[in-house]
């Protein structure tokens, strides 16, 4: 418990180093960015009263001492209060980001979570039968993730969606449906999100089965392995509790850096699927000169990134007890 | 005769069928190769017998074919090694057939490895899994060899092991790297002995510990073997460790077994040079200070075939036949006068240990060496510097001014 304890105190200090970061990095940029925004908005429609002052409390270029604009920079995070998109004026950003997360964080994590499964399963596979047919697999899952993503997202939706009509063209849901907790739409949700999940996992199965079946082979020649070999435990349970489990360690620490940019990671995905997440918005926000919205995604990616983290360093104290602090 | 007399000498030599009973494990002509562009012939034809309760100790230098015979035993070469010749059977004591562990299915291999045939690793240190608690690797012994037993028997028997090796049963919740080297040492030897086996192979076992917890895992080993009646196959480059341990004792050199000897008697009389070499390498404890001697040179490749004898380019004995002709394992003659054991010694010895001490050189060959092996290697005591160094364990041997080697 005191394990978790501290792992939780250090990520504490972690995100709020990250958030005064988000605060100060701002505030190096030469020039005014409120006034810029300001005449952003002013060209999307009459911003509402005070929305300058808020505007400058949340990039730190507000009036008062540096300390008060940081503590009202504070407690303007502690309300989600990130400001106004410009993008979808006059929507919070907060708001923006709410209703984009779910889709991002649903797709790309599934597809992670599954590349990662099947890649370190075969690749655990591929490694205990070197020379079988699953270690033929290991050159075209290679290729695959050398090809560039955009490239081989638009082949396959050009050819799964436009030719051949298999999926859905675009969007994360079809036009007639509206949001809601109905099976129409979540049907439509998932048959508009297999085609991305299947490209995320196409082009990134190939590093986790690589790496997997290259730690898998280094371990079967480990003494434990040949020791529960000579003890004529099962091969199943040699290669599942002595050779994988070993095998998996770094595999688990990549996995903790690629869950940490699920939420962003996917940018060149939900632009070519024109799928409605965060990477969409953060594009949307790029391209519209929308400080706010940018700055409200990075402060999210930067926290999910440190949430990843802390997730996976906890899975790895239970996984590998070595690196746990002893009693 | 050569290797292959081994097994008819066992049954021949005064113990008669009773001894060839007792024979536990066997092994005949195994010869070990690992393939490549150069196979390497590791382990050449090389036959020993077990006697249940006994230990028989492997000595040799690095590379020399002793891990690899071991893992022969107990079928577990990989590719690129393969045992290229040889037959290996088990006998269980009960009388049943010999098992044919050559013929062995994977099932059965499974079944019969850790159940008859156990084997504490040369890296103690990496022979526990460091993921999984010690709870976890004792059970997966049971739950593979004892599916019967309940959860609460198999936590009870590895409590069990954990303290009959001397360490407290609570730390079976404990991780290997919570364990200190020589702990982790008497775990690996608990799991050995878990099934309760017929045959323990340790292969160095005590390599990595310093000699304080060397010590006391040698006498655990002892003591185990004493209360549990298993026997040992040890391996081990310390040939000072195995004449203490061991009570007989087989020499390699270059994949081949050049001496096959009971251990107090090889001690404070060798046969081949290559072990006198081995034995003036280190100081003797408790006999008269003399000066140490390292064999020069190093052992030969094993690619390949090596004509004559392997160790002729190290050996300070050799002469002209040795070049030539391979020198086969036969048993030496201690009835003709020819290799007679001298001194004082021959009485009580030659009656009262009747082994058989076979040995593969030409010193020993009456065609080829008429005039007997010199001194030194004929049975007379072991000298260093000119000093008659009284080797025998119970000291019973007077030292005597004529039994120079040189």
């Amino acid at each position: 418990m005191r394990y978790v304890a501290r792992k939780l105190g250090f990520y504490l200090v972690a995100a709020w180093a990250a958030i005064t970061l988000n605060f100060f990095l701002p505030r190096l940029i030469p020039g005014n960015p409120v006034e810029i925004l300001m005449s952003r908005l002013d060209e999307s429609g009459s911003p509402p009263p005070g929305e300058a002052h808020r505007l400058a409390l949340l990039l730190g270029v507000g009036t008062g001492g540096l300390f008060s604009q940081y503590w009202h920079y504070l407690d303007a995070l502690a309300h989600f209060n990130l400001g106004i998109s410009v993008t979808d004026f006059p929507v919070p950003v907060s708001q923006v980001i709410a209703s984009a997360l779910p889709w991002t964080l649903v797709l790309v994590g599934t597809a992670t979570v599954i590349s990662f499964v099947v890649g370190i399963t075969l690749g655990a596979l591929a490694g205990w039968k070197r020379g079988t047919w699953v270690d033929s697999l290991i050159p075209t899952t290679t290729f695959l993730t050398a090809i560039p993503y955009f490239w081989l997202a638009l082949l396959l939706l050009y050819l799964l969606a436009f030719v051949f009509h298999v999926f859905p063209l675009n969007g994360g849901y079809g036009a007639s449906e509206t949001p809601g907790w109905n099976w129409s739409f979540i049907g439509s949700a998932i048959d508009h999100s297999i085609l991305p999940a299947l490209t995320i996992v196409i082009a990134s199965i190939g590093g986790w089965l690589l790496g997997m079946r290259n730690m898998t082979v280094t371990t079967l020649s480990d003494d434990y392995v040949v020791a529960a070999e000579a003890k004529g435990l099962s091969p199943r349970r040699i290669l599942v509790g002595y050779a994988a489990r070993n095998a998996v360690m770094p595999s688990i620490t990549g996995f903790a850096i690629s869950l940490g940019f699920v939420v962003s990671g996917s940018v060149a995905m939900e632009y070519v699927f024109s799928y409605p997440g965060i990477g969409y918005e953060l594009l949307q926000a790029v391209n519209n000169e929308d400080y706010a919205l940018a700055q409200g995604i990075f402060l999210v990616i930067t926290l999910a990134v440190l949430a990843a983290n802390l997730i996976v360093d906890l899975l790895y104290g239970f996984v590998d007890p070595r690196t746990r602090q002893s009693r | 005769m050569g290797a292959a007399g081994l097994a008819e000498v066992a049954a021949g030599d005064g113990l008669g069928p009773q001894d060839a009973r007792d024979v536990v494990l066997r092994a005949e002509h195994v010869s070990v190769v690992y393939d490549g562009d150069s196979p390497t012939r590791a382990v050449r034809d090389v036959s020993i017998e077990l006697r249940r309760g006994e230990v028989l100790g492997i000595a040799g230098e690095s590379g020399c074919g002793k891990s690899t015979l071991a893992y022969a035993l107990m079928r577990m070469l990989r590719p690129p090694a393969r045992l290229a010749a040889g037959r290996i059977s088990f006998s269980d004591g009960t009388g049943a057939a010999p098992v044919d562990v050559m013929a062995l299915g994977p099932e059965d291999l499974r079944h019969f490895r850790w159940t008859k045939l156990s084997m504490v690793f040369q890296s103690a240190m990496n022979a526990l899994n460091p993921v999984t608690s010690l709870r976890k690797q004792f059970s997966d012994i049971f739950e593979t060899h004892a599916p019967e037993m309940r959860r609460d028997e198999r936590e009870q028997r590895s409590r069990a092991l954990l303290d009959m090796v001397g360490i407290d049963p609570a730390r079976i919740s404990s991780f290997p790297h919570e364990l200190s080297g020589g702990m982790r040492q008497r775990v690996v030897i608990a799991m050995a002995l878990a099934l309760q086996p017929d045959v323990v192979i340790m292969d160095e076992p005590t390599t990595a510990l310093d000699v304080v917890v060397q010590r006391e895992i040698l006498d655990e080993i002892e003591r185990l073997r004493e209360e549990l009646g298993f026997s040992i196959v040890f391996i081990t480059h310390d040939l000072s460790l195995l004449l203490e341990i061991s009570d007989r004792l087989a020499v390699m050199y270059a994949g081949e077994i050049v001496e096959f000897a009971p251990s107090a008697e090889v001690a404070r009389a060798p046969a081949h040079p290559y072990t006198l070499g081995l034995l003036e390498s280190f100081p003797d404890m408790r006999g008269a200070r003399r000066q140490l001697h390292g064999i020069a040179g190093s052992p030969p490749s094993l690619a390949g075939e090596i004509a004559g004898c392997a160790f002729a380019p190290r050996c300070g004995y050799a002469f002209a036949p040795c070049a030539s002709t391979t020198p086969r394992l036969r048993e030496r003659s201690r009835a003709t006068g020819h290799a007679a054991v001298a001194g004082g010694s021959s009485d009580g010895q030659a009656g009262r240990v009747p082994q058989t001490w076979s040995v593969a050189c030409h010193l020993h060959d009456e065609e080829l060496c008429p005039a007997g092996p010199p001194r030194g290697l004929d049975g007379g005591e072991l000298t260093g510097d000119g000093q008659v160094v009284n080797r025998r364990p119970d000291g019973a041997s007077e030292p005597s001014a004529g039994e120079e080697r040189r």
